[in-house]
């Protein structure tokens, strides 16, 4: 059983589903399988990869539904990612949570659901695999087992995933996958005419720390880097690392000044680490940044990251540990 | 035909024998293989044809297998731009 904090602490919850940056993406052969089997297996017309975002639950894979999400608030499934346990109606006509449900009372018209929480290693319920009729249904237990055991191995491809797009050092991105991140992102705001911004930042003096302290020690140090700017990072900002001590964050929604200000928290919260090699010396750190936000509509996130990393050279000429704007992005 | 959930799934993960797969993938691998296994286990409990068991492990397999072999692929990219 799974901590009641775990599952009412919805800020962690939603973290740890964005974490899978799984939302809005493409329709992929592995969960298109998993819900076709279950189609068969079950003989329900209905059934989905659910997942619960903050104001919607998303559809990574579907059968017999015509949309790709609903409004979180009329979802079925967010009273399932509720328990640590499958949550199952009989008979919506007959459950006063959802009698007056419009997906009971309209299309697709949900009778009876079976729910199995799509549960992280964390133990944060992210959405949930759902098996759906239009008739009322008892979902024997051996049905319930199935369903959990196909919500298992959804929960398996997503952390597949995580761990492909994970650096090992420091879990956060690897250069691919953060690159990858930022040209979507790229896309969606010059279709949405959005802001966007990257900020691009290097630890001072890096060989200096390995030289005195020893690789462990610096490896300890890039560990402790990104996870001082991850913790100071919305949800939708995402750090990467792009190489050796050098690092990218994508900054959705945010123009030069914002990118700024989130570029000097992460300085801030780096300069503020008290860090100690193996022998108990203390060892200093900071960081230069460069930002830059999307300009030209030739832009990549190669060109974005170029610019960055030319105020980020300005930033270290002009004395380091500061961060330096690139104004003409 | 073998019903034994564990062997099917064991059967099923046989092909990752040849894969030379990165440490960091190997904890998933031994996750996916006791789902695979329990999957079975239910679907025989359930009283499905071992026809429809072995060909529901084996499709929940072929999809992570091919997620797998990009997972290594990108790994190992990313531990060559270190």
């Amino acid at each position: 059983m799974i901590a009641d904090e775990k599952l009412t602490d919805e800020e962690a919850r939603i973290r740890a589903l964005r974490r899978y940056r799984v939302l809005d993406t493409e329709t992929e052969k592995p969960f298109e399988k998993i819900v076709g089997l279950v189609e068969q297996i079950l003989n329900v017309p209905i059934c989905a990869v659910s997942l619960v975002d903050s104001d919607r639950q998303w559809f990574k894979a579907s059968r017999g539904l015509e949309v790709c999400e609903t409004r979180r608030d009329i979802s079925f499934c967010t009273h399932a990612i509720q328990t640590p346990e499958p949550m199952i109606v009989q008979d919506a006509q007959q459950d006063p949570r959802f009698a007056a449900n419009p997906l009971v009372t309209g299309a697709p018209h949900i009778r009876s659901y079976a729910g199995a929480p799509l549960q992280t290693p964390e133990g944060y319920n992210v959405g949930s695999l759902c098996a759906i009729d239009v008739k009322p249904r008892a979902f024997p237990d051996s049905e319930i087992a199935i369903l959990s055991n196909f919500a298992n191995l959804v929960v398996e491809e997503l952390e597949l995933r995580l761990a492909a797009s994970s650096d090992l050092l420091t879990g956060v991105l690897t250069r691919r996958a953060w690159r990858d991140g930022a040209e979507a992102e790229i896309s969606r705001a010059r279709r949405h005419d959005r802001p966007m911004a990257v900020a691009l930042f290097d630890i001072d003096r890096f060989k200096a720390i390995n030289d005195s302290f020893g690789h462990p020690t610096g490896d300890r140090v890039i560990q402790a880097v990104s996870a001082a700017c991850a913790d100071v990072l919305r949800a939708t900002q995402t750090i990467g690392r792009w190489g050796g001590e050098e690092f990218a964050i994508l900054l959705p929604e945010c123009d030069l000044s914002a990118a700024a200000t989130v570029a000097e928290r992460c300085r801030q919260a780096i300069e503020a680490l008290e860090i100690r090699s193996d022998a108990g010396a203390p060892c200093p750190v900071t960081a230069s940044f460069g930002v830059a936000t999307l300009g030209g509509p030739g832009d990549d996130a190669e060109v974005l990251v170029a610019q960055a990393d030319a105020a980020l050279y300005r930033a270290k000429n002009a004395g380091r540990n500061r961060v330096e704007a690139c104004a003409t992005a | 035909m073998d019903e034994d959930p564990l062997r099917l799934a064991a059967q099923a993960v046989e092909p990752l024998q040849q894969m030379d797969v990165p440490p960091a993938l190997q904890e998933s691998i031994a996750r996916h293989q006791s789902h695979l296994a329990s999957l079975a286990a239910s679907l025989l409990a359930a009283g499905c044809e071992k026809d429809m068991v072995v060909t529901s492990v084996e499709t929940a397999f072929a999809s992570y297998k091919e997620e797998l072999i990009a997972a290594i692929l990108a790994l190992k990219e990313a531990n060559h731009d270190r």
